[in-house]
Formats: C-alpha cells, structure tokens, sequence
C-alpha cells in the first residue's frame, strides 16, 4: 500500500468541511485534507479544548475560513463540477483504518468522538465534576466557567445556522424561515448576554450603560457610512439569484425548443417539395408552441373555450386549413356538448368547402354563442337538398332539440354560421361552473 | 393615385425585416429599417415616416420593446403612426404598446393585402383592430356592453354601438361588411373604432393592466 506520506509531492484534496456532520463538518473535512483518521483529529481538537479551549479556538476558526463543500468555489462552474468537490475522496481515512489493534482503537475512538450525544454527556459529566469539586472545597470562579460556555452557545447556535442557509438550495418555506430567525436571534442575545457579563466584570454598572450608550452610537454611525455598501450587497445577491433562475428557465425554453420546434423545422427541410404538408407542419408547431408559451398556467378545464379550441386545432390539423379562434368571457354553463358539437360541424363545413375559418366564441350572462365564419364562395341555406344531413341534421337540428337556435347567413362573400345557446333560468341563478375568472368580478364592478 | 405611403420597418430579426420589405416592396416606400430601440427611435425622428411597422419584442433602450418605441417618439405622434405587427398573443404585449400609443396590432401571420389595407387605415389616422385585438378589448370591458349600474366615468366603458362593431370585427367581418351589416358608412365604422382605440389608451382602469397581466389571450 503506497500511503499519501510517501508520495514526494503529496496531492492534498483542498480544505473544505464536511457536510452532514454533527457540527461543522471541520475535523472530517480536515482529515480529508491532511489524510488522517478522523478520530485522531477529533481526539487531538477534544484535547486542545480541555488544554485551555485552543481547540475550540482552532475549530471555530476553520468553521468561518473553510467553505463547505457545497459552496460553490469560484472555478466550479468553468470546471462544470456541479456536484461535491471531493465525492471521490470519500475512502480515503478508511484506507488508514485497515488492520490491527490500532485499527480497532481507531473504531471504537470513532464511534465515541463522533457521536454529539456523547460529546454533550462529556460536557455534562466536566461540569457535574466542578460542581463536585466546588462542594469539595474548590473555588471556582464560575464566570469563567459560564460566560465563555453562553457565548459559545450562542455562536454555535448562529453559524450552524449560516451553513444551512448555504446549503439549501431552494428557498425555505416561511415556518422553517421563522425558525431560522428565532435560531439566529436566540445566538446572538446569548453572546450579547455573555459580553455583557464579561464587560460588567470589568467596568462598573453605571459605566457600563454609558460605555453602551457610546458604543451604540457608534455603532450607528457605522451602519451609516458602511448601509450604501451592504444594500449593493444585498442587492447584487439578489440580481445573482434572479440571473440563475432566468438561466433555469432558458435551459428549460432550450430543451422544449429542441424536442419540438427543431424537429419541425428537420421534417419541414425534409418535406420542402410538398407546401401543403409544410403549411400544415407549420401551423400545428406554431399552435404548439403559442399553447406552451402562453397557456401554460392554464390547465385545461374543459371549459366552452377549450373545448372549441380543441375541437378547431383537430380539424385544422386533419385539412391543413387554418382556424383561428377568438374567446370572449367565460361560461356559466357547465355541459356544451350540443353547442361544440354543431361548432364542430360547422368548422368542418367551412374548412371544407370553403377554406380558412374563424371562430368566435361569446359568452354573456343570458347566452353561450359560438360564430364561425369563412370567405368561401357561399351557398344558399334554403337550399340545401334533404339529403345534406350536415347542415340540416348536425348544426340545425341539433341546436334546436337541445333550447338554441342556429342561424346560417351565406353570401358571395362567405359564409356565417351563428350558435346561440340561451342560458335555461336554472343555470343562470347559478355561480358559474368555471373557476371565476379574474375579469368577472371586473365586469360586475362597472 | 396617392405617392406610396413612407414607412420604416423595425423589428430585431433581419430576415423578418427582409421579408416584409420584399412582400411590400412596389406598394409602400420603405425609407428605413431599425433593429433596436435606440436606433429605432433615432431614425424615426430623423426620417419621420408615416407609418411604422413596429415589432413589440426587441433589445435595447431599458427594455421596454416596441412600447418604449411609441413613448420617446411620443412628440411626433401627430405625424408618425405605429402599427404594431407581433407574433405575441400575450395580453401585456397587446395593452403595454396600444397604451404607449400605437393604432393598431396585427399578427405577423396576417396576409399582404390586409397588411397593406392596414397601412393605409393607420396612415389616415384611423384604428386597426385584428379580431383577435377586438376579443380582447370585449374582454376587457365586458362583452356584454349593457352596463347597469355605470358608476366609472365615460372612458371606463364601450358603447353599445362600440360593442357591436367590435363584435364584428372579432368574427372576423372587415370594416365594409360591418358598415352594411349596421347600415352605417365604412367612416362611421372607423370613428367608432378609433373611439375604442382612444378609451383603450387613456382609460384610467387599472384594472386593465393588471388583468392583462394575469390573461392570455389564445
């Protein structure tokens, strides 16, 4: 086995803590980076604590200085790493843990060193034992004891709480924000706390509210001269994170235009010599992509307005003749079988016969009425032969056995078919069916 | 017979701008072309055409697209029109560039004819409402036109005539088969049209807006 040591130039993996540790992650990310075991670290940071808290000092000192692994550094998007910097040296202190009784040692130290419940028994059982020392007879000035342990409180209660705010990737929902504040707060009275005690030490009560008050002012001042520069912060920060989100949303655009408007414009490249088919190609991308960029938010509710909308894009499809569709207001009604299905017919009537169509779609508070209007050469209604079962049976009928009414004005300039179907007075003392739409309340408002 | 009638293209895409030249070509004088806001407003105050093809999504300025156009062109209005010619059906597109100030917004799929009928009603002062844009003012104002209870002020609402009229243009009749359908002149069409263009600018409903923002209109 060639250890790291011997190697001539020892590669290290950077320094960066660990995540999903107990605390900070420093004496795992450390171990890494100095490729010992880790329970060697934590045993040496456990003594240079009880060796007048200098390993305390060092801990906190490399939790501020050593990002974590999932801080992005400032290379890691022209490297493209997005993942952990240091996955692949995971095995690493594993590899010096093979064989033997210091091995064995090595284990049960990890287990005892990185469990937090067994490092808060420690603290417990050193303080039980001043305690027992001072009934014993031991003096112990407990404000050297106290005031640096509130503070260290309050400082591990705050910045474990900086990491997090790092690490998470989405933002968090306003409970967890809440507690996050309260977190943060909570740390910073404790160290308010213990600095206050520790300056009550030295200076006496009265001296101590004016050198509060001095401080305080000048903290504010401060905050004056340096506010301009932490809102540009704060602000820069924000621009940053609007930036990824556009970026999110362009990728997104990106791979939808690929999946579907590249591949059109391929088949259309292939299908030059035949207009029709790169008309009809054309048009149904086109309708694809206005429904993806601008109907997105809108779910399909099987409303009037989708039905018709639906109905026209198939026949537009199927004949290769454009269909526009215009919607005006929503439907109080709740079942349009008979009013789409006569639409149906009459769009197909006029891309038929007649070629491009245009469908309007109203809905008032008395009706439902549904236009459709083509320039073809037109035909006269009155005689249309029994046998055209289309007009007659599908729009005509049809209307008039379901309470409407259809109407077909045709003329050397096209034809209009008309659809009206009355809202029945059991419908309209009725919420309407449909979510309410924004404008509703608008209209009632006027 | 009329000179051809000045215009300036502006749109960000070089071969729409192309296109659209060489489909007009021997109809319309094509003084100038502008790619941006800047260089758009720029020209259109040098050259002073009569009409200009507006797109409503290009760079430059402070982002603002073809409605910045309309606003820093804002003292010319008199002598320039804008038609505004999109591929967007979004409702903000449409409100955001008619309220800056533009009379009129076509589709970039509309055909020559009706494009170059478009010109010259705009070139005459008058209003160009695509049925799709006339569905939109119906429902934004309502589509029913009998308000009851007026309450807002006379900008605030369309008249019933206005209702009709725009209606019709919404399923899909041009002016003159409106001005038989109503039994009034095609001029009489075109001063109600121009009315709705003219409440649509300058209605004070904030809920115009904001109700274009939460709609789209397909």
């Amino acid at each position: 086995m060639t250890t790291p040591a011997r190697d001539p130039v020892p590669h290290r993996p950077p320094l960066r803590r660990a995540v999903g540790t107990p605390i900070a992650g420093v004496c795992l990310g450390l171990s890494r980076h100095l490729g010992i075991s880790v329970p060697v670290v934590r045993v040496a940071f456990i003594l240079l604590t009880l060796a007048g808290g200098v390993g305390l000092l060092l801990y906190c000192w490399l939790w501020v200085f050593a990002p974590t692994e999932k801080e992005p550094t400032g290379t890691a998007g022209g490297r493209g790493l997005s993942g952990p910097a240091l996955a692949d040296q995971e095995p690493r202190p594993q590899d010096n843990l093979a064989g033997g009784s210091s091995a064995r040692l090595r284990r049960t130290l990890d287990t005892l060193t990185s469990s937090p419940e067994i490092l808060l028994g420690g603290v417990l059982v050193s303080v039980g034992a001043l305690m027992l020392a001072q009934l014993l007879g031991v003096g112990i000035d407990w404000r050297l004891v106290v005031v640096p342990a509130v503070a260290l409180g309050g400082v591990l209660l705050t910045w474990s709480q900086w990491d997090r705010i790092y690490s998470a990737q989405e933002p968090p929902a306003s409970g967890q924000r809440r507690a996050a504040l309260w977190q943060v707060s909570l740390g910073a009275c404790l160290v308010l706390v213990a600095m206050l005690i520790i300056a009550g030490g030295v200076v006496g009560p009265g001296e101590l509210i004016a050198g509060i008050t001095v401080g305080g002012i000048l903290l504010a001042g401060l905050a004056l001269v340096l506010a301009p520069w932490l809102i540009k912060l704060y602000r820069t920060s924000q621009v940053e994170r609007e930036r990824a989100a556009a970026e999110a949303e362009r990728a997104d655009i990106a791979a939808h235009l690929h999946d579907s408007v590249l591949q059109t414009l391929a088949m259309i490249q292939k299908q030059k010599s035949d207009p029709s088919e790169v008309e009809r190609l054309a048009r149904g991308q086109e309708r694809q992509l206005r429904a993806w960029l601008y109907r997105q938010n809108a779910q399909a509710t099987g409303t009037l307005k989708d039905q018709i909308l639906a109905v026209a894009a198939e026949l537009e499809e199927q004949h290769a003749v454009p269909v526009e569709v215009i919607a005006v207001g929503h439907s109080h009604q709740s079942q349009h079988e008979p009013l789409v299905a006569a639409a149906r017919e009459a769009i197909l009537n006029a891309v038929r016969h007649a070629g491009p169509a245009s469908v309007y779609v109203e809905s008032t508070d008395i009706e439902d009425a549904v236009f459709v209007r083509d320039r073809g050469p037109g035909f006269d209604p009155h005689a249309i032969a029994e046998d055209r079962m289309g007009v007659r049976e599908s729009i005509i009928g049809r209307m008039n056995r379901s309470g409407g009414r259809a109407t077909i004005r045709s003329g050397p300039a096209g034809t209009e078919v008309q659809l009206i179907m009355p809202l029945t007075p059991r419908q309209t003392g009725h919420p309407p069916a449909d979510p309410v739409p924004p404008h509703d309340s608008e209209r009632q408002q006027q | 017979m009329n000179p051809p009638r000045r215009i300036v293209i502006v749109d960000d895409h070089r071969i729409f701008r192309a296109g659209l030249r060489a489909e007009l070509g021997g109809s319309v004088d094509v003084i100038g072309e502008a790619s941006t806001v800047d260089e758009a407003a720029d020209l259109i105050r040098q050259v002073l055409p009569e009409v200009v093809l507006l797109d409503v999504h290009m760079p430059g300025g402070t982002g603002g697209g073809g409605a910045e156009v309309v606003k820093r062109c804002r003292d010319v209005l008199e002598k320039v029109k804008f038609l505004a010619l999109s591929v967007s059906d979004e409702a903000s597109d449409v409100v955001s560039v008619i309220r800056a100030g533009a009379r009129g917004y076509v589709t970039k799929t509309i055909g020559t004819e009706e494009l170059l009928a478009a010109v010259e009603t705009v070139a005459e002062g008058d209003a160009v409402f695509s049925p799709r844009l006339a569905g939109f003012v119906l429902d934004a104002f309502g589509a029913s036109g009998l308000v009851d209870n007026v309450r807002d002020e006379e900008l605030d609402r369309l008249s019933a005539r206005e209702v009709e009229v725009m209606r019709l243009i919404a399923r899909g009749y041009t002016y003159r088969e409106i001005a038989s359908e109503l039994f009034i002149s095609i001029k009489t069409v075109e001063t109600h049209v121009s009315k709705v263009l003219r409440k649509l600018q300058l209605s004070s409903r904030h809920e115009l807006t904001r109700w274009a923002e939460q709609r789209r209109i397909v």
